[in-house]
């Protein structure tokens, strides 16, 4: 069934390519000539009748004989660049170019080398370069005589500065987080990471948005095959359109199918940083602060950068809680429901009288009861995250009044299923990135344990289990290193062993480059121990 | 139709298998249930009757948080039905009651003493066979009848179900009173020369004022109760059996009566053979005591007198475990496992000799020893009196 879809989405896949082919050819094939005004002509026929493109016409050198244009965008770049850095230097210092009204091959070279005091200079030879250039912020530099152009970078948009991460937040760590910027969100991970095996390679994807993308990752840490396997993948995309990291991770994702996500992100710098130290790679978009890592684990889920920063013994204990509060995100509905209508006898008898009394007159089914909490719960934190902030307020307290008080005075519902569905919702926040599967899973359970009990429950989380265990983020396997089951890396799973203890990577991702350490360390206590000891024999 | 699609379709398949193989399927919404806190069987007049007494919790009754006015009235109602067995009444019953009585959170079982006479296994078979009941249900002989049991309203509790529960729940407390669940009485049927035991429990004082109390310990022969221990002997039952968690005893010292308290016990019963081929049974106790009430100065700190009141308590022990062997052999009624015992020590020579059973055990010699350590003096070591010239040396020193 589901490669019949495949197909379906393959065929209009193909037919809107041809489309646009034929489009492109019409405008972009065409050498630049030597004269100024038919370049300018066919950069007007490409932009048609957009008002933001600036072209700027002058003449300059001996007698303001030699005609030159500028085409840029307005907007899209520095216009103190070019004005004091081409513009000036034109004008008023390029006499001595020309001694004769001849125009000599080598002044091109001339002016570029001497009058442009800017740091990015491209030679283009053909209006195809020259538009892609204008678009992603350059200057275009028509000379008439000449049957190239410059492209010259001095892009200058509107941008956000590095602000406080939205979503990741930390008590410890660093509060720097990814802009919507290429350039920015490099030089954020160059910070981190000061080493020359730090890649960064670009490519460009999306025939309509031409967005920039970045992959780094850490050379000879980071496996080859997975560098050549995300490159394969990305250059398959065929899409007019890029515009968050969102769609190259559906477009490269191994189980596109699937509830879990096998591609990671993260807005932080330093998460990021942590994982390419581990041996992924990392896919920077530009125009959103969400970069995405990859191969991803199911684990990672569970991991936070601030596991690491605080010391072992409490992160240890939030890893373990957090294994809980996902359990519980996803089960506990479904439990209350099995115990409830199949498996009274495991309640024990004072707590069965409670719940039987808050269920009194109640109208619906337990199973129902779930489902309407579950979906008025759902509702309201749509609600909250899409109204304009004050107005969300307003929505959660109304919520928490008609959900919390008014159901249950008014028997609609039972208090105990509102507490259940209340401890759910708070600890499906606990892992963010967990949410939207946990969500989904949550539904599938109550189903399966409203209408056969603890054993649909059994089912469910043996169909959960099979699922993950199947499961493959390019080319390591998702339960990685619980399945398949890698003793060695435990230290990072349920418990969060101190740093000094963690000698390897993990296995399934950089078997190129196993040790993080350079030699075995041992805690630095005992090491001074030792030398205090020795201090005092001598 | 390709292959994942093929390969989807026999994971459906293997799903409604598996469905299948579960057997029973049961969707019950908790506010259809009514709860079982107690059922109570009785003899009827007619023959081939019981009279089933099932006790229903009224949830919202039972909550104390709610109205004032409604906590007088009771958070149980008692519903009795005449029928052919237990299970036609429980059924029948939704003649009356609203919702189907739900078994599986039951706590007890009584027995009514005339049925008991009668036989209770055609009854018990109810109770192993139904899926919503449970094993662990207690096994309670009423004196007189169990409906009566039931009828009497607890003061701490709000259910006599669940009063009647913890009421055996604190056998520990005094080792005077056993707790007998359904599948320990069940075993002991099935072992066919064990007898089964169960406490008894009684309604005191008169109309207004009645209270239960727990009672000595029905002892019954195959399945019909054929007498019962007095609380000393059923003491002594729990020595031999190894089921003494606590209780008090209490010994005469040259000063006056010594209250001590079990801390712990260790029994253990074997069988062993004599010269003759005859079998000796040998119950070792080893028990942990201390010091609990003392009603006159008898310095327990002096070596002499602590194993002084080690044997006081020993000679107790013992008597206790002599009075319930004589019981026990006065009716015919193996409750200890004596036969179990000599089962496990010589299977063959067992076999040859279980039929007669009934007729060897009165005639069986036990050895008994009983080693009991006095392991401290509560938190006081001595008795506090005034002592005026001792007081002055103290102050002294």
């Amino acid at each position: 069934m589901s490669s019949h879809v495949k197909k379906v989405i393959r065929h209009f896949k193909i037919q809107g390519e041809n489309l646009n082919e034929d489009n492109r050819k019409k405008i972009d094939n065409r050498k630049i000539s030597k004269g100024l005004q038919n370049n300018l002509n066919s950069i007007r026929r490409t932009f048609g009748p957009s008002k933001d493109v600036i072209i700027r016409e002058f003449s300059f050198g001996p007698k303001h004989q030699t005609k030159a244009a500028l085409v840029f965008i307005e907007g899209l770049i520095n216009i103190t660049v070019i004005n004091d850095n081409i513009i000036k230097p034109l004008m008023y210092d390029s006499s001595f170019l020309f001694n004769k009204n001849t125009v000599d091959p080598s002044s091109m070279e001339i002016i570029k080398s001497t009058m442009l005091s800017v740091s990015d200079i491209q030679e283009a030879y053909d209006i195809k370069e020259t538009v892609a250039g204008c678009l992603s912020g350059d200057v275009a530099f028509f000379i008439n005589g000449f049957s190239q152009a410059f492209v010259i970078s001095c892009k200058g948009f509107e941008k956000r500065s590095v602000e406080d991460p939205q979503n990741e937040s930390v008590i410890r760590g660093p509060r720097e987080s990814f802009t919507e910027n290429l350039r920015t969100n490099t030089a954020l991970l160059r910070r981190k990471i000061k080493s020359p095996a730090l890649i960064m390679e670009t490519m460009i994807i999306g025939r309509k948005t031409r967005t920039n993308i970045c992959i780094t990752y850490l050379m000879g840490v980071a496996s080859p095959e997975l560098i050549e396997l995300i490159k394969r993948r990305l250059k398959n995309i065929s899409a007019d359109a890029i515009l968050e990291s969102g769609y190259i991770e559906q477009y490269i994702e191994d189980a596109p199918f699937s509830i879990f996500s096998t591609v990671g992100y993260s807005e932080k710098p330093d998460v990021v940083a942590a994982k390419i130290l581990e041996g992924r790679a990392a896919i920077i978009v530009d125009g959103t602060p969400f970069v995405l890592t990859a191969p991803m684990l199911f684990i990672e889920n569970f991991q936070t950068s601030e596991d690491y920063y605080i010391r072992t013994y409490f992160a240890s204990l939030l890893r373990v809680l957090r294994f809980m509060s996902y359990a519980i995100s996803i089960l506990a509905p479904a439990a209350y429901v099995a115990l409830t209508t199949f498996h009274q006898e495991l309640i024990p008898t004072a707590l069965l009288f409670t719940m039987i009394a808050a269920r009194e007159g109640i109208p619906f089914p337990a199973v129902i009861e779930a489902g309407i909490m579950m979906v008025t719960f759902e509702i309201l934190r749509e609600a909250g995250l899409r109204l304009p902030r004050p107005v969300g307020q307003a929505v959660s307290i109304v919520g928490a009044l008609v959900i919390g008080e008014a159901a249950v005075t008014a028997g609609i519902i039972g208090a105990p299923m509102v507490i259940v569905v209340a401890i759910t919702a708070v600890s499906s926040f606990v892992i963010p990135s967990n949410i939207e599967n946990a969500t989904i899973l949550r539904m599938i359970f109550l189903i399966l344990a409203g209408s056969m009990g603890g054993f649909g429950i059994m089912i469910s989380l043996l169909g959960l289990l099979i699922h993950l265990s199947s499961l493959k983020s390019f080319g390591s396997p998702y339960l990685s290193p619980i399945a398949p089951i890698r003793p060695k890396e435990m230290k990072d799973v349920f418990i969060r062993a101190p740093l000094w203890a963690m000698l390897k990577r993990p296995f399934d991702i950089a078997h190129n480059d196993i040790n993080r350490h350079k030699s075995i360390t041992i805690p630095p206590d005992s090491q001074e121990n030792k030398l205090s000891k020795g201090g005092e024999s001598t | 139709m390709n292959r994942s699609f093929t390969i989807f379709l026999k994971l459906i398949a293997v799903f409604m298998i598996i469905i299948c193989l579960t057997g029973c399927w049961n969707r019950r919404e908790l506010d259809s249930l009514s709860v079982l806190v107690g059922i109570g069987i009785d003899k009827t007049d007619e023959p081939q009757k019981v009279n089933v007494t099932a006790q229903i919790a009224i949830p919202s009754k039972i909550k104390t948080s709610g109205n004032k006015d409604e906590s007088s009235s009771s958070a149980y109602w008692n519903i009795q039905y005449k029928a052919e067995n237990v299970f036609t009444a429980l059924r029948e019953s939704t003649f009356s009651a609203s919702r189907k009585l739900y078994i599986g959170q039951n706590p007890i079982v009584l027995f009514g003493e005339d049925l008991a006479r009668d036989g209770v296994q055609k009854h018990i078979d109810f109770f192993l066979r139904d899926h919503e009941a449970r094993l662990n249900e207690y096994i309670v002989i009423a004196k007189g009848k169990a409906g009566a049991i039931l009828n009497v309203k607890p003061e701490l509790e709000k259910l006599p179900g669940l009063n009647i529960e913890k009421l055996i729940d604190l056998h520990y407390a005094t080792s005077k009173v056993i707790s007998a669940r359904l599948m320990d009485f069940v075993s002991s049927l099935a072992s066919g020369t064990t007898s089964p035991v169960a406490p008894m429990i009684q309604v005191d004082g008169a109309s207004e004022n009645q209270k239960l109390s727990m009672s000595g310990t029905a002892v019954f022969k195959n399945d019909k109760l054929t007498g019962e221990l007095d609380m000393v002997q059923t003491r002594g039952y729990l020595w031999v059996v190894d089921k003494v968690k606590g209780g008090l005893i209490n010994t005469k010292t040259p000063n006056g009566v010594i209250c001590l308290e079990i801390l712990h016990s260790k029994s253990k019963m074997t069988a062993k053979k004599k010269e003759d081929g005859s079998f000796v049974i040998k119950i070792a106790i080893n028990a942990d005591i201390n010091a609990g009430n003392q009603e006159e100065a008898y310095n327990l700190l002096l070596p002499e007198n602590i194993s002084y009141v080690e044997n006081q308590a020993s000679d107790t022990i013992k008597s206790e475990i002599k009075a319930s062997l004589n019981k026990a052999w006065e009716l015919k009624a193996d409750i200890f496992g004596f036969g179990e015992a000599i089962k496990r020590k010589d299977y063959k020579k067992w076999e040859s000799i279980k039929d007669d059973w009934d007729n060897i055990f009165p005639e069986i010699e036990t050895e008994l020893e009983v080693a009991v350590k006095l392991r401290g003096t509560g938190e006081i070591n001595k008795f506090v009196q005034p002592e005026p010239e001792k007081r002055e040396k103290n102050n002294g020193a």
